[in-house]
């Protein structure tokens, strides 16, 4: 009898000992509650290897599913050496709460990732390294957090994927790039009629040079949705993705949920004045940083990448430039074996 | 503002599902049953539920040629799930329905078929499955009972038949809109497999 109370008594131990913690296939389903918000932060793969990499999703108002549930071949590689942290920012994705538009800021969510980080250090140790990636408005926002050196140095590297870093410079970047895919596709006399029509009208788009606010985007996001379609219909860009269906049975994906918690609320308004903010705090960052972005990418063209990168303090050895040759804006879904093993191979250089 | 009507909501919710209850004991007990059905949110996720059928009217009426009698009811259905929502939450769902069944019977064996179609309001309490943290004096510390409420307002359309004397088989749809307190409206489709016994 007392043998087996011995055991018993060890078994409990040991079910809650960090072992559990650690793990080649983990999965930990944490929720921050701050400021009405109840924010999911999923970490699942190999925590053994102490490497975090969080993934921030696009939007504002996206889902950090779109690094999961649709785009296995990505995650599933990640996963593998790291672990990755899938976290909603408020008011979109899975995340829940209350609705406070006043909280829908470039500000709190700097402070939601900032807690977010300590909650992962305070549950895994500060032994653990945090790696930060952003895609499109989660570049964005990754920038914005990293201007200031104390958050900085809870991070070891950046990986902004088609990152929009400079809102109002995006649009002028986007209208240069797709005429310039334009007169590519019509020299190679390819879809020319489109192609052409487009051409001319991003051609009047610049000519106008418009200040950009959010209501004037229109006329850009328009053609930018165009030239997409363009892309695909000349095969310019793969799909390597998969149905995120079952994720909706076997994980957390909820199809429903993430198609109508999708609020921006006044943030694109407000990313037009942080854009003076990030351009005058950008030499501020020293950390490596990798841009990716997709060869076809007209949403956030590569030059914001670049602008990224001409703007940061980071010696030149320790930033870098990447083009995916057959991916659009969503590199994830695109190229992800590529952009995965890109990703690993920069946190392998600086972990 | 929300928050004061959602809390109103919800009482009127819980004492609509008891008053009916104890008022039901005044009319007559022909045709009382309880159910108890498979609850799968989104067809899949899956979940349970209780409810339990007290006839407010009915009416019947013999179709001579065809040797069939048609029977309409007006069944107060409170009902109560449960449904799992893989690494997000348990869901909590209590709502009264008003319950429309129209059922055909033969004359000679008393077997019928029946369709029937409800309307409901209820109260879902979702409580989050994981780790909960709130930052408290720099300090992070778990949060019990995290989670949200929704009000929700839905239909059903089910059908079913005689199995036995005392009891009937079952297959229906719910479709329900989840208001919720970061003022979303969602959407949910339910499909649901059960068995009714008559009391």
């Amino acid at each position: 009898m007392k043998k087996l109370i011995y055991i018993l008594i060890s078994f409990l131990l040991l079910s809650c000992s960090n072992s559990d913690l650690f793990e080649d296939e983990a999965r930990h389903d944490l929720w921050l509650v701050h400021e009405g918000a109840e924010l999911p932060i999923v970490v699942e793969g190999n925590t053994n290897s102490k490497v975090f990499l969080i993934l921030l999703h696009g939007g504002p108002g996206g889902s950090s599913q779109e690094f999961n549930a649709g785009s296995k071949p990505f995650s599933d590689l990640i996963e593998e050496d790291f672990a990755a942290v899938y976290y909603d920012q408020r008011n979109a994705g899975l995340a829940r709460g209350e609705w406070d538009p006043e909280k829908l800021t470039i500000e709190q969510h700097i402070e939601d990732l900032d807690l977010v980080i300590d909650l992962l250090y305070h549950k895994f140790g500060t032994d653990i390294k945090i790696f930060l990636a952003g895609h499109s408005w989660g570049g964005y926002l990754g920038t914005a957090y990293l201007l200031n050196e104390e958050r900085q140095s809870k991070v070891k590297a950046f990986i902004n994927i088609d990152g929009a870093i400079h809102r109002d410079k995006r649009n002028r970047h986007c209208l240069e790039y797709m005429i310039e895919i334009a007169e590519e596709q019509i020299a190679d006399d390819t879809n020319v009629e489109n192609w052409t029509n487009l051409k001319n009208d991003a051609e009047e788009e610049l000519s106008r040079n418009v200040m950009y606010d959010e209501k004037k985007e229109s006329i850009p996001n328009a053609l930018i949705s165009r030239s997409q379609v363009y892309i695909e219909q000349d095969g310019l860009v793969t799909f390597n993705s998969n149905s995120p269906l079952s994720s909706a049975y076997r994980d957390n994906y909820d199809p429903l949920l993430i198609l109508i918690n999708d609020r921006k609320g006044t943030l694109i308004e407000q990313m037009y004045l942080y854009d003076l903010i990030i351009e005058s705090n950008l030499e501020r960052i020293t950390l490596p940083v990798l841009s990716v972005y997709g060869k076809y990418d007209v949403v956030t063209a590569f030059e914001q990448g670049e602008y990224l990168l001409d703007g940061i303090s980071t010696p030149s050895q320790d930033k870098r430039m990447i083009l995916l040759e057959k991916s659009g804006h969503s590199s994830m879904k695109n190229e992800p074996v590529d952009l995965a093993m890109e990703i690993i191979e920069w946190i392998e250089t600086y972990q | 503002m929300g928050g004061v009507f959602m809390r109103i909501l919800i009482c009127l919710i819980f004492v609509s599902q008891s008053n009916f209850l104890l008022a039901q004991d005044t009319i007559s007990h022909s045709d009382k049953n309880i159910g108890i059905n498979y609850f799968g949110e989104l067809g899949l996720r899956p979940g349970i539920e209780i409810d339990c059928g007290f006839p407010l009217w009915n009416r019947e009426s013999m179709k001579e040629k065809k040797k069939r009698k048609v029977q309409q009811y007006l069944h107060f259905r409170p009902s109560i799930a449960y449904y799992f929502y893989a690494r997000n939450s348990n869901n909590f769902l209590l709502a009264p329905k008003l319950n429309y069944q129209l059922r055909f019977a033969k004359a000679s064996n008393g077997r019928y078929f029946f369709i029937e179609s409800s309307v409901k309001i209820g109260y879902l309490r979702k409580s989050l499955i994981g780790e909960k943290y709130r930052l408290t004096d720099g300090n992070f510390e778990e949060v019990k009972r995290a989670g949200t409420n929704s009000i929700v307002l839905g239909s059903g359309f089910d059908f079913g038949g005689y199995v036995s004397k005392s009891i009937d088989w079952l297959i229906g749809f719910d479709y329900f809109i989840e208001s919720t307190q970061d003022r979303l409206i969602l959407h949910r489709f339910v499909a649901k497999l059960g068995v009714r016994k008559k009391l």
